[in-house]
């Protein structure tokens, strides 16, 4: 090499290298998402490959597969689980357990960075750890795009709860008991859940599968109700179906129910804005996925 | 000796020698593997091999010359090691506790190296210095290559008020207090006090250019070289400290510069320091009994603004005084007491004042965690022969001048910065937890210290015992 161009290659390697940014991917500015306030904590993140991606097949899992809460888990059809050993767990045992096990940042170093990170920590509930734990979606929802790409995925579970930034809240969940004052109010709702999850295609395009489900939430806004819902992809999808060459996911809900009922009263609907309604997601698991 | 004459046969072997040495620091000064068992089996190696090949140029005489600098070195290094301090951190899983024993094991070595290389013809400062300053250059240019790609150019200000997601936690500090560096065999996210270390020694690299003519065309494009990547690893990823940093070095060449230049100003020059170093001490002496509680002198200085700022509100001192408010227990003489269960150093649960203990930024004061009162007396004494030794170095013929003034940067802006910028627990996701007495920087530093001692002292003359005059002689010289 013309030793006259040596320096000029030392300079241009800061220039060559600027052109990454790879770990702009992870910050955010200030005490973004888990700020006090209920409306700055939206996480609504679309990566443009999977907001464009084509939706090619979607299915609708009808299996009521959930849990109203962790005191409940052993209600998780055991399909869902090679094994499962967690059974009658109360919601520490299951975040020490089932959490620890199988939290994705056991499998590789990427789902440690970035605010989707929360979703792989294992931290599977509240605990009194509030927004710094979870991931606060609106309807439109957020996607998590992922560095690596899977081989078959054959669980995909989800570990949330429903709220709006109205704390109203008719049970009592030192009791369990109702409360039956009259006045008291109570928070029901329904959503139409879709969990796409987006593969590469034979062709390496980036294609979406949705997976649609109905879930009610009789009790919205209570701190203790929490909802596991995970399905077996093979039993969800047509035969021989699979997922595989995974690279995202996204999550994105509808309202279609949402009532405020007031006890022993005639039941009264509340308009509520698109601000006021949120998923409120502490994990995402995908077990016994390989990552390459 | 008869014993060691087949040993010196190998002496005409020693250049090989020096040339692992050279490979043995450009380790070190690379902090290759962070590892100080690895610098510690290197530098015990080294000096059995420097040792044998040198047996017969080792005089009694010669060791002497650095014996004011080892003694209180073993002393630091050993209280350090069996301290309570460093063997609760084994307990923590930190270190083993036979890791402990390369502490000793490392320095010492290194030590002695030093004064052994002094008197090996075939061992050039000169080289040691370019082997050490490449080392510093790659690894400073290979970590802000990686900050480059993953952050871009000047994010540290660009970014400064942005925080990193890892593990489901936010990051306690801002990215623009943060750098990727090369630790082990991975990149990790650190403080920007770890990345700013290497960049800024590279720097000290720059008083070189004040004494090397232009026409020493090879000397002075390398040395041209290790300061524009140490200014290029600062410049693009700026910060406060980065700035801190530089002005220190630009201050300590202006000074070896205008010394040199005009002999005029070395006498008064020398009662500056004097007055600098007493003014140091007696400031480190009030900030230890500004927080003796019995004595009463916190009331004094809380109740002036000035002083109140200076000794207890600032966010330096904020650090400090918390490890100075028991050192003159009798239990922590030797070092702190550490909760084993939790190396948050819980010193006294029952203390209101102070109930956790955390390493400042300032490793003199940090030492009276690790070793105690005694340890402390023992490094600043070694430290303070060996920077002696420098003056009578500088007067010597020995060694190019610009030698002198490079060796002089250097370690001088190293006491600074590990007594402004040190950062013992530098990992921002990881727990790493590295003393600066087991860095590879503190090693070469350790070894050029003792090395000046050893250059800088007068080989005392062999005395020849006086032939007796036979008689044959005397008649013939009477008779003449």
């Amino acid at each position: 090499m013309n030793k006259k161009l040596r320096p000029l290659l030392l300079l241009m390697l800061p220039a060559l290298a600027s052109c990454g940014g790879f770990s702009l991917n992870y910050i955010v500015e200030g005490n973004k998402y888990i700020s006090a306030n209920f409306n700055d904590n939206y996480y609504e993140h679309w990566d443009a490959e999977l907001k464009n991606a084509e939706h090619v097949q979607t299915f609708t899992e009808t299996d009521t597969q959930f849990i109203e809460s962790f005191n409940d888990i052993g209600t998780i059809d055991a399909n869902l689980l090679v094994n499962n050993p967690y059974a009658g767990k109360s919601g520490y045992d299951f975040e020490d357990t089932f959490g620890a096990d199988y939290r994705l940042n056991r499998t590789s170093e990427i789902f440690n960075y970035g605010v989707q990170s929360k979703l792989f920590d294992g931290i599977t509930w509240c605990g009194g750890r509030h927004q710094r734990v979870r991931v606060q979606a609106r309807k439109n929802g957020f996607s998590v795009r992922l560095s690596k790409e899977s081989d078959t995925v054959k669980y995909f579970a989800m570990n949330y709860k429903s709220t709006t930034n109205n704390q109203i809240r008719c049970y009592s969940h030192i009791t369990g008991n109702i409360s039956t004052s009259d006045g008291d109010k109570f928070h029901a709702s329904t959503i139409d859940l879709t969990v796409t999850l987006y593969c590469k295609s034979e062709v390496n395009k980036i294609v979406g599968y949705d997976f649609k489900k109905e879930v009610s939430f009789p009790h919205t806004n209570d701190g203790d109700y929490y909802y596991f819902h995970g399905f077996k992809t093979e039993d969800i999808g047509t035969e021989n179906f699979t997922i595989s060459r995974l690279v995202g996911f996204s999550v994105t809900f509808d309202v279609t129910h949402d009532e405020l009922i007031e006890y022993n009263a005639s039941k009264t609907d509340v308009e509520l804005t698109d601000n006021d309604y949120a998923l409120f997601i502490y994990e995402v698991f995908m077990p016994y996925t390989y990552w390459h | 000796m008869p014993k060691f004459e087949k040993l010196s046969k190998l002496h005409k072997y020693s250049a090989a020698v020096s040339f692992l040495a050279m490979e043995i620091f450009a380790l070190v000064a690379f902090s290759f593997g962070n590892n100080f068992v690895l610098y510690g089996a290197l530098s015990l190696v080294l000096l059995l091999l420097l040792v044998l090949f040198n047996i017969k140029e080792i005089t009694v005489d010669g060791v002497s010359s650095i014996a004011l600098f080892f003694l209180p070195l073993f002393l630091f290094t050993v209280i350090t090691a069996l301290g309570v301090y460093m063997r609760s951190h084994a307990y923590a899983g930190h270190f083993s506790n036979a890791e402990l024993v390369f502490i000793p094991l490392g320095l010492l070595p290194m030590s002695f190296a030093g004064y052994v290389l002094s008197i090996d013809k075939t061992f050039k400062i000169s080289t040691f210095l370019v082997v050490v300053y490449a080392a510093l250059g790659v690894l400073s240019l290979i970590n802000l290559i990686v900050n480059l790609v993953n952050f871009g150019p000047f994010y540290s200000l660009i970014y400064k008020n942005y925080y990193m997601y890892y593990g489901g936690t936010i990051s306690e500090v801002a990215v623009g207090d943060m750098a990727y560096v090369l630790e082990g065999f991975k990149f990790i996210e650190v403080r920007m006090e770890r990345y700013l270390l290497f960049p800024t020694l590279l720097l000290t690299s720059s008083i070189a250019l004040f004494f090397v003519s232009p026409k020493e065309k090879k000397l002075f494009i390398t040395y041209c070289g290790f300061s524009l990547v140490g200014l290029l690893a600062l410049a693009f990823v700026p910060s406060l400290k980065a700035l801190l940093a530089f002005v220190v070095i630009l201050v300590i060449d202006a000074i070896i510069f205008l010394l040199k230049k005009f002999e005029v100003l070395r006498k008064p020059a020398k009662y500056v320091l004097i007055v600098g170093v007493a003014l140091v001490a007696l400031l480190a002496l009030a900030i230890i009994l500004n927080n003796q509680t019995p004595l009463g002198i916190h009331n004094l200085t809380a109740g002036n603004a000035l002083l109140n700022r200076i000794f207890n509100t600032n966010r330096y001192i904020s650090k400090i005084n918390p490890l100075t408010y028991n050192i003159l227990c009798s239990d922590n003489f030797l070092g702190f007491a550490v909760d084993k269960s939790d190396t948050s150093l819980i010193l006294d649960p029952a203390n209101p004042v102070y109930p956790e203990l955390h390493m400042s930024n300032c490793f003199y004061f940090d030492t009276f965690m690790t070793s105690g009162v005694i340890g402390v007396l023992a490094i600043v004494f070694a430290l303070f022969i060996g920077l002696k030794g420098f003056k009578k170095y500088f007067l010597s013929e020995k060694d190019q001048f610009y030698s002198k003034a490079v060796l002089v940067a250097l370690v001088v802006f190293y006491l600074i910065y590990i007594g402004l910028f040190n950062n013992t627990e530098y990992g921002v996701f990881y727990s790493i937890y590295q003393p600066v007495f087991i860095s590879g920087p503190f090693m070469i530093m350790v070894f050029v210290l003792s090395y000046v001692l050893a250059k800088s002292h007068e080989v005392k003359p062999e005395v020849k015992e006086e032939q007796p005059v036979s008689e044959t002689n005397a008649e013939v010289n009477i008779n003449e």
